[in-house]
């Protein structure tokens, strides 16, 4: 009797212990994310904190600086020293490949282009995603925010594809998915910057009051205007003068600046979308400005090649207002200075991204190329007029053509490195390169080595040759 | 007068007060009377005192003819006084009536005889409670075996029985119950430390019967030695537990592994429980700017430690699932004794001093270093940058080391206790306080108050008991920022006076950096450590007990780091400010569990099966507090011109289990012991969140076998096996979870959100797979015990941050990595009583682990980000380095072997031409004695560490910088074969040369040393002595802790290998008074 009873008990205690314990410690180890992050999903649930999440992306391409990163400092930088304008100084032996052409697929800066890009895309990714699956967002900011989004994730894929070449595209969140992607066609990669920015613009605002005013956020023109210079690289000249047109023709928001010493000011009537510099530590100042204006005493990190500096035409008024000069050890060097502010709290520059200049010379050569000389070389020579230089008349297509690539050496020297990718486009690259850089150029250098450890951590890609 | 009663034998029947009384009348009160007898009737005694004396005793002969026998031995006794005797001891009752005396056996009236129920606990000499005695009633079946808290129960007894104690680690006793129905018997231990209570998951076992592999130290081990972290008091003591103090700080941090390295990334630190709360390990600190670690463990009075208990193999750590892959340290801390009222005071106070300073040059041997360097280079010396020789007093000579490290600290601790309590119920409250300054200048010191209380009850049929603990400390710690050793001892020996004329530190116009700044940056931190746990039992049914171990743990810290202005130079454009820190931990935990015993036949079966569940609560935050106006403010937060925030912390991490164990013992001759644990944890993501881990282990007392019973000096013998899983989830919280972080800056005043992790629920527990065998042997009764282990790990399952290709946006992600660690190694412990006798005694202990550590596989080891740290096949203790072939002749500059051609170069290829160098120990132990003669005692331990240590001296020999003495022998002319190169003073090849060494073999020195860990002398006074001063005793003591070591180490202390504050040699000096 006794026994039974104690074996009931015992029976009872030991379900009653299992069942509490089975069904809670399931819930109990369920814990809520920590109040000092927030979970991705409630990220997208307001205005606010959706629009922190795009501003986040903004300010971490402008945390950097003191070592450069993409997109602030390393495209100008590297690209710059690849090509025939920047000759590099700097003793960090991942730059000296760079200025070699000889980059090992092991190279910081190769893997940090690669890495920084892709982690933007990704960043642009999950806003997308968030966005499109959110009911807390209103549709205004809703419409706003992907617009952004697409324009950045097409602005880094513009800068990989010139990198690498044939690069992966990314479009989703997934890691499982992108961790083994395959590079795809470069040709389809810019079907996608197209896709990305016509949509673009489709829904970005027309002015800059998402950003009170100021131009550090990209509306509809920075999206015309990037888009003007993607189909100009894929030979798609009418589409690239329509952009170029759309954003020249809005003359109540940009105008070139006369003086050109306030060209690369914040809120230039000349700029499209500028970058703000957010590092405290270093003052606000801009990567370029860090870089290449030596501290005191100090040996330049990187100087003015010989063959950009005898490129720049007599009197040339930007050798004088965007050109400075140092010396040491009894050696002078000529750096560029389009951004001269360091050192201060209150810096009146902003990074300028997209600029209006760049649309003039868009046209003009889209122009040229479509044969209508004479248009062509009216913006040509709005450019060279405002530098203090005579117009010029081509005497033909080709001539006019000549006349404007080097009107794009000098006006967007050091900037973004766009000598090297009109090199690389026009495919005057070898020609160009081989004898200045002689013997090391091969005719592969135009492309970036695929970062080695990425090779190693993905099956699925191949290094470019070369390399 | 000496008395001495036995009883050998018991009325068995009770007698009618009737009868024939045998009557002698003669005598007189003030007679004496002389006995010595041995084992006589009573009749014998009285005939005696009959004859001794003119007394008449009257009494029935039939009554006491078959009586118990008495021994007696008296010498001059009153006749009232031998009476009195017999009648305390036997049941008789008498009368005196003039000479006449009548004596009669006690009356008892009730027939049948009278019955009761008696309640009874059995403790030893030092008032602990003895379980696993048996307790029978002499010529009946009856009997009880005590229990944990050493009680028993017998129920319907006679008033006089007698009860029979008998256990393995007692010696045998009999009590009569005199009708007593309660009572309290103190057993005698039998010294056998295989019988010793060992603590372990959610019971008890004891060394003779345990499956597992456990180590024990106690609080006479802990009390023996003056350290301020308990952590501290187990180096060298415990077989397979290697334990490093990084620095000679009072607070500072306190290594802790046991067998090994298990996991590549994360933390392979130990299992903490104190008092069944597990106990955060981590240090607290919030701010950036302190340039040391704070170990949590300061928090623990050493003074409050009953045992400390290590828990290696799997059988005994996986009842702790996933958190015993490390091995598990238990705390039990002091509990209260039943008897008397006891006040017990221990003080003691000393000094303390760094244990090894390095010998360098003295100015003039710097300054002939200097020169040839600067001829060596062709280097014209310049004022700013060799002021030394060109702005200083080059006759000037300061040793440095003396001045900053070279003090004293003074060490003070104080502890009172007050316990005591009747048989269920009994209380312990204890207060304690420490104080120990540094040996650095300025006003340093470390200040702990601590209060501890413990209550035990248990209902007076014991199926119910309750015990608390509780805990509080606090611990202000002010210090300064830095640990200064480093950057002051290599100084130049000619370098400016300290202060200038004024008294204000001497900044010699900014041509140095005065080495007395840092007393200028303050490091103030309070931790406060509160400790609650509440363990109840209730037996609801015979062998059921229904059991619940609840805790509360808090430990917080505030701190604070105040710049002063006077730390800057004056050339310096810093501004005076402050970081403010704070941290907070709130763990509790509550475990309910069945546990149930029973014993059928032979056999004894234990079993448990319980769940837990645990939440810890994390929040802190640090704050930059920057443009003070005054440096007075810097403790006031609000006085600061402008605040930013460094870092906020609020983490939440849950834990929960089921959990279950079988022990079946057969005859105390086969035992075996299955356990496990289904685990869950918040850290990991859903549908990863729970795990299984088990173990089996096995024992077989071979010694207990019929044909072994004839080997003599054998007297115990045990082969034990086991295997096992645990786990290791010590991984930062949320890893699974995708999160977005404000990013460091704003843009244009929208504070930015960046994604912090990928979502990944697909990462789990690291698993550990432990094999554990050992042989435990006792020889000539026990008083020589080996212990002999092997073991072998498996890690597997690491969880690392694994590399990730840049395309997902990130470049690692955590995951469970299938590399796999092993850990064997051979673990020896021997005790030994090599003397015992009455007034000398000599016992030692030595013990040893050889350990090895290996990589067995790491698939993708190429191309992660451990390419160049890790090596398959070897110990995850390897540096890649160049291999140093000596200096060259020719150049005078440092060769190493370049792998393509074989040749030596003073510039070697990275990575092409590294080799892997082994930096793992080689083996480790300890050897204690312990010798005693009359009230003297004398303890010491040695512990020795048998290890190459990389040491890295930090400045190429021809600088700015004071130099060991052995540079003398420098390469100085071609030809001259020597090991140190030539000085240089440029930054040129022998500068690269030297940067090189750094990363060589050459650079890997012998660590190994021997240290005398601890010694201790007493000596305690004589129980007369003690009695007159109206005390209960008296102890007076002086103890030393790292008083010397023997170490060919070039450095100042190979026990933390750095240039860090050497660990302290203490000497002090107290007493110990109980009331």
């Amino acid at each position: 009797m006794q026994s039974k009873q104690n074996y009931h008990i015992n029976k009872i205690s030991l379900i009653f212990l299992a069942l509490v314990t089975l069904n809670s410690c399931k819930k109990f180890v369920e814990i809520d994310p920590p109040v000092t992050q927030i979970s991705s999903n409630t990220v997208f649930t307001s205005d606010a904190t959706a629009t922190s999440a795009m501003a986040g992306v903004y300010s971490q391409m402008m945390q950097q600086v003191g070592s450069a990163a993409f997109p602030n400092g390393s495209p100008t930088i590297l690209m710059g020293i690849s090509s025939d304008e920047l000759q590099n100084f700097s003793s960090n032996p991942d730059y000296n490949e760079f200025g070699n052409n000889n980059i090992k697929p092991p190279n910081t800066e190769i893997q940090n282009l690669w890495n920084q890009g892709y982690k933007y895309i990704y960043d642009a990714n999950a806003i997308i995603e968030g966005l499109n699956s959110s009911n807390g967002v209103s549709p205004a900011v809703k419409e706003e925010l992907i617009g952004e989004a697409r324009f950045c994730r097409a602005f880094c894929n513009f800068y990989l594809v010139n990198f690498f070449g044939n690069i992966p595209s990314i479009v989703s969140t997934d890691y499982r998915v992108n961790e083994i992607a395959f590079r795809i066609d470069r040709d389809s990669i810019y079907k996608s910057i197209i896709h990305d920015l016509t949509s673009a613009q489709d829904v970005l605002s027309t002015d800059y009051s998402f950003s009170k005013g100021e131009r550090i956020r990209p509306n509809k023109w920075a999206a015309n205007a990037l888009l003007s210079r993607v189909y100009l690289f894929n030979g798609d000249w009418a589409n690239s003068e329509k952009q170029a047109s759309s954003v020249i023709q809005n003359v109540s928001l940009y105008s070139l600046v006369p003086d050109l010493n306030a060209v690369f000011l914040k809120n230039s009537s000349e700029s499209i979308w500028q970058l703000l510099p957010v590092a405290a530590n270093y003052n606000y100042s801009t990567e370029d400005a860090y870089w290449f204006i030596p501290s005191n005493g100090a040996k330049p990190n990187a100087a003015l090649n010989s063959t950009l500096l005898q490129a720049f035409e007599l009197n040339d008024q930007r050798k004088i207002n965007w050109v400075d000069s140092v010396s040491y050890s009894a050696q002078l060097y000529y750096l560029p200075f389009k951004y001269k502010v360091t050192g201060t709290m209150n810096s009146t520059e902003y990074y300028t991204v997209l600029r209006l200049a760049e649309q003039f010379l868009n046209r003009a050569e889209a122009r040229a190329k479509q044969n209508n000389i004479a248009d062509a070389e009216t913006d040509l020579n709005i450019i060279r007029n405002r530098a203090g230089l005579p117009s010029l008349h081509a005497g033909d297509q080709t001539q006019l053509l000549g006349f404007i690539q080097h009107e794009r050496q000098i006006e967007l020297f050091a900037e973004w490195g766009f000598r090297w990718l009109d090199l690389k486009r026009t495919g005057t690259a070898d020609a160009i390169l081989d004898p200045i850089k002689a013997p090391i150029w091969q005719s592969t250098d135009t492309l970036y080595p695929i970062p080695h450890s990425e090779i190693g951590l993905n099956p699925n890609l191949t290094q470019n040759p070369g390399y | 007068m000496e008395l001495n009663v036995f009883r050998l034998m018991r009325i068995t029947a009770f007698l009618l007060l009737a009868g024939f009384l045998e009557v002698s009348a003669h005598g007189h009160a003030q007679e004496r009377i002389t006995l010595s007898e041995k084992n006589v009737p009573l009749i014998k005694i009285f005939d005696d005192i009959q004859k001794q004396t003119s007394y008449n005793l009257w009494y029935d002969k039939k009554q006491f003819q078959n009586g118990e026998t008495i021994s007696i031995d008296v010498k001059n006794a009153t006749l009232t006084e031998v009476l009195e005797l017999c009648s305390n001891r036997l049941s008789l009752q008498y009368t005196l009536d003039g000479t006449i005396v009548t004596i009669r056996a006690k009356l008892i009236l009730d027939q049948p005889a009278p019955t009761m129920d008696v309640k009874g606990r059995v403790i030893n000499e030092k008032e602990e409670p003895v379980a696993g005695v048996g307790v029978t009633v002499r010529n009946s079946r009856q009997g009880a075996v005590t229990d944990m808290e050493g009680a028993f129960t017998l129920e319907h007894l006679d008033s006089n029985a007698i009860l029979v104690f008998s256990g393995a680690n007692v010696e045998g006793h009999e009590e009569r119950l005199n009708g007593r129905r309660q009572l309290v018997v103190v057993l005698k231990s039998k010294i056998n430390k295989l019988d010793e209570i060992q603590i372990i998951g959610y019971g008890t076992t004891t060394q003779r019967l345990s499956t597992g592999s456990i180590s024990k130290v106690s609080a006479d081990v802990i009390e023996k030695q003056p350290v301020s972290n308990p952590l501290a008091a187990l180096e060298g003591r415990v077989a397979g537990l290697f334990i490093q103090q990084q620095n000679g700080i009072p607070g500072g941090v306190v290594n802790v592994q046991i067998r090994g390295q298990n996991s590549i990334a994360n933390g392979n630190s130990p299992l903490y429980i104190v008092d069944g709360v597990p106990f955060n390990s981590t240090p607290l600190q919030q701010v950036t700017q302190a340039n040391f670690k704070l170990s949590p463990f300061n928090s623990i009075n050493p003074f409050d430690i009953e045992s400390v208990e290590i828990l290696k193999d799997a059988d005994a750590t996986s009842i702790y699932g996933s958190r015993g892959a490390n091995g598990v340290i238990l705390i039990t801390t002091k509990k209260g004794k039943s008897g008397k009222t006891r006040l017990e005071g221990n003080i003691y106070t000393g000094f303390g001093q760094v244990s090894r300073m390095m010998d360098l040059l003295h100015t003039s041997e710097y300054l002939q270093m200097r020169h040839e360097a600067f001829t060596n280079d062709n280097y014209v010396a310049t004022v700013v940058s060799d002021p030394d020789i060109l702005k200083w007093d080059t006759t000037r000579y300061t040793d440095l080391q003396k001045v900053i490290i070279g003090g004293t600290a003074k060490i003070t601790d104080a502890q009172l206790s007050l316990s005591g309590g009747v048989v269920n119920t009994n209380f312990l409250i204890g207060a304690s306080y420490h104080r120990e300054t540094t040996v650095l200048p300025g006003n340093f010191a470390d200040n702990r108050v601590g209060f501890h209380l413990n209550l035990n009850h248990s209902s007076q049929d014991h199926k119910f008991s309750i015990s608390l603990m509780n805990s509080f400390s606090v611990d202000g710690n002010n210090l300064s920022k830095t640990d200064p050793t480093q950057t002051i001892i290599l100084f130049a020996p000619d370098s400016p006076p300290l202060y200038d004329s004024l008294g204000k530190l001497n900044w010699a116009q900014g041509s140095w950096s005065n080495p007395l700044a840092f007393t200028n940056i303050k490091y103030n931190t309070q931790t406060d450590n509160l400790i609650s746990s509440a363990n109840l039992k209730y037996e609801f049914l015979p062998g059921f007990n229904f059991k619940l171990d609840g805790g509360y743990t808090q430990q917080g810290i505030y701190e604070v780091i105040k710049f002063q202005s006077t730390a800057f130079s004056p050339t310096s454009t810093l501004k005076p400010f402050s970081q403010f820190g704070n941290n907070h931990i709130k763990t509790w935990n509550i475990e309910p569990y069945l546990d149930y015993d029973k014993r059928f036949g032979k056999g004894k079966l234990n079993a448990l099966v319980g769940t837990s569940f645990q939440e810890s609560d994390v929040n802190g935050s640090a704050i930059n507090a920057s443009n003070y106006t005054s440096d007075a403010l810097l403790d006031n937060i609000a006085a600061a011109g402008s605040l930013s925030v460094i870092r906020t912390t609020a983490i939440q991490y849950r834990y929960s289990a089921v959990f279950g164990r079988v022990n079946f013992n057969w005859q105390d001759k086969y035992i075996i012991n299955l356990s496990g644990r289904r685990d869950g944890s918040s850290r990991f993501g859903p549908g990863k969140q729970f795990a299984s881990f088990w173990s089996i282990g096995s024992a077989w007392i071979f010694s207990k076998e019929t044909f072994f019973k004839s080997l003599s000096i054998l007297s115990f013998g045990k082969f034990r096996v086991s295997y096992g899983t645990t786990g290791n989830d010590q991984i930062s919280d949320y890893g699974y979870l995708s999160s977005y972080s404000p990013t460091i800056y704003p843009y244009q005043g929208i504070s930015g959100l960046y994604p912090t992790r990928l979502f990944n629920p697909d990462y789990s527990w690291e698993v550990n797979k432990k094999f554990d065998a050992g042989v435990e042997l006792g020889f000539y009764k026990d008083r020589l015990t080996f212990n002999l282990n092997y073991y072998i790990s498996r890690s597997s399952n690491q969880l690392i941050a694994q590399s990730i290709s840049g395309l997902t946006g990130f470049s690692s992600i955590q995951a469970n990595l299938p590399a796999l660690i092993e850990n064997t190694g051979i673990e020896l412990e021997l005790n030994t009583i090599n003397i015992k006798n009455k007034n000398f005694a000599w016992k030692s202990s030595f013990n040893l682990t050889i350990p090895r550590n290996k990589l067995i596989s790491f698939p993708g080891l190429a191309s992660s980000n451990y390419a160049t740290v890790y090596v398959v096949g070897k110990p995850l203790s390897i540096l890649e380095l160049f291999k140093f072939t000596g200096v060259d002749p020719s150049t005078g500059l440092y060769f190493f072997e370049d792998q393509k051609t074989g040749k030596g170069t003073f510039n070697p290829t990275y990575p092409d031409d590294l080799i892997a160098v082994d930096l793992s120990k080689k083996y480790y132990g300890g050897f204690h004695n312990s010798l005693q003669y009359k009230n003297w005692q004398l303890e010491f331990l040695i512990q020795f560490v048998k290890q190459p240590l990389y040491y890295s001296p930090p400045n190429a020999p021809g600088f700015l910088s004071n130099q060991p003495l052995n540079i003398t022998r420098r390469w100085q002319s071609a030809g001259q074969i020597t090991d140190i190169q030539r000085f240089t003073a440029t930054f040129e090849d022998a500068y690269t040369a030297y940067g090189n060494y750094r990363s060589s073999n050459y650079a890997v020195v012998d660590g190994s040393y021997f240290r005398l860990k601890n010694i201790s002398f007493s000596y305690v006074f004589s129980p007369v002595f003690v009695n007159r001063l109206h005390l209960a005793g008296l102890k007076l003591f002086i103890e030393g802790q790292n008083l010397f070591v023997i170490t060919k180490y070039p450095g100042l202390d190979p026990e933390n290998n750095s240039l860090s504050l050497p660990t302290l040699k203490v000497s002090t000096a107290g007493l110990n008074i109980i009331f």
